[in-house]
Parts: C-alpha cells; structure tokens; sequence
C-alpha cells in the first residue's frame, strides 16, 4: 500500500527528482507546511530532505570518482571510506577475511590500471569495486541470517 | 573456528579447491581471473571466509604491505578440502559427469 503511494508520488512529481530541482521543492514543501499545516506537506518534505541528501551524496561521488588521474592533488587512496564502513560495522575477522582483502584487490588492478595511463579504465574498476563490496555485504549478511535461524531450528527442535 | 560440515562442497567451493589443488597458495582476485568467469570478485572472499569456517582452506596474511597499502591474504587447500575435493570428483564420476554438490 505504502509502496504503491510512493510509487504514485514518485511518478506525479517525476520533475522533482531530476537533481537540483529537489532542493526547490524540498524548501516549498516546508513552506507549505510552516505557512498552512498542510497534511500531504509534511510527507513530500520528508521525501525530499532524502532525496536531496541522496542527490549530494551522489554528486560528490561522482565528482570523487571523476577527479581520477593526473590532474588530481592529494587524495585519500580508493576504498578508504569503505574500509571505514566496514571497520565500524563489523567484527574484526568478518574484516580480515574478507572486506581488507576486497579493497585490497581493488587497489591493485586500481593502480595497474592507472599505471598503463588508463584513466576511464581505472574509473570503471573503482566503481566495480564499490559494487563488489556492496554484494559482498549482502551475501555475508544473507549467510550469517540463514545460519542463525539453521541454529536457531536445531536448538528449539 | 573450525566447524566440520559432511556436505559435498558447493558448486563454487569446487572451483576453489580444483585451482588450491593445483597451487601452493592463491589470493582471491589471482582466483578470480584463473576462473575465467565462474568466480565473482564480490563473492569470492565471502566464499572463502566459508571454505575457511567448515576446514576445506586456511589461510595468511602476508606481513608485508603490497602496492596497495594493505596486507594481502593467501589461501590454501587443506588435508580436509582435498579429501572433499576428491570425494566430490568419485561422485561426479559415479553420476556420469554430473555435476554434484552439497
């Protein structure tokens, strides 16, 4: 149901989810709310705040990625907020064995790319390598899930 | 750790052990590029993290740092995987060359 009016919002306002435009309706959203305590306001104003949040998130990752190559001062090495992510958010081993190792990969054809002066191929890699560590994410939690509900039968059965 | 598990290892886990049955010690995206396609460089560690908890690998960190700034970690097949390994190719050869797995 909630899906289904998310969808419908989404497609009336497809404008609105076209990059800088969100901004504009995010602050007119929050007008209409302040100035006549609209109900639908306060939804559309949610929406919005996340849809901008996500649209500068965005921006400045592909502004990150963009400024690959010669050109490019000091930055911090591919894969150093996932590192971050990934520290923060699971168990030292889940690290060792496999989120280290993955970006540790991804470096390397990173910098062999980048060495062989192949900017967009470099480019390519660091975004397959953001995907990889998503889909790793998601099967080592898909696993542990099914593990645990598997111990979780055997010791009530 | 170590968590024995009776199954035939999985499709995947196969193709892990015939390259660690060949080799001394492999890392994940060497793995990757020998499987021409079969292994996946989001799946591969998670895999292996899985190979490592049922006894079929073990693995190293190597100390020193590579290009990349960060210590490399190789993997090996153990006595465990390469008894599966060859249970997993008789099963194969009784069921005609048809793929078996746990």
């Amino acid at each position: 149901m909630i899906g289904k009016k998310l969808v419908k919002f989404v497609v009336q306002n497809a404008e609105g989810f076209v990059g800088p435009i969100a901004f504009e309706h995010l602050i007119y959203s929050h007008k209409k709310r302040k100035l006549y305590e609209h109900k639908k306001a306060r939804r559309h104003e949610i929406l919005y705040f996340i849809h901008a949040l996500l649209y500068l998130v965005s921006l400045q990752f592909l502004l990150r990625i963009m400024s690959t190559g010669r050109n490019r001062l000091a930055a911090s090495p591919p894969g150093h907020n996932l590192i971050e992510f990934a520290s923060f958010l699971f168990s030292k081993r889940a690290n060792q064995m496999i989120y280290l190792p993955l970006i540790s990969d991804m470096r390397e054809e990173y910098n062999e790319a980048l060495f062989q002066n192949r900017t967009w191929k470099a480019r390519w890699i660091h975004i397959r390598g953001i995907y990889s560590f998503f889909a790793a994410i998601g099967l080592d939690r898909a696993f542990a899930f099914v593990s645990f509900f598997i111990k979780a039968w055997k010791s009530v059965n | 750790m170590f968590n024995f598990d009776p199954r035939l290892p999985s499709a995947k886990e196969l193709i892990v052990l015939d390259m660690l049955a060949g080799k001394k010690e492999m890392y994940g995206l060497e793995m990757v590029q020998a499987s021409g396609g079969k292994l996946a460089r989001g799946t591969i560690y998670v895999t292996l993290m899985r190979m490592d908890d049922k006894g079929y690998v073990t693995s190293r960190q190597l100390m020193e740092e590579n290009v990349s700034g960060l210590p490399k970690r190789v993997f090996s097949i153990t006595g465990l995987g390469q008894r599966a390994l060859a249970a997993a190719r008789s099963a194969q050869a009784v069921f005609g060359g048809v793929e078996v797995w746990g």
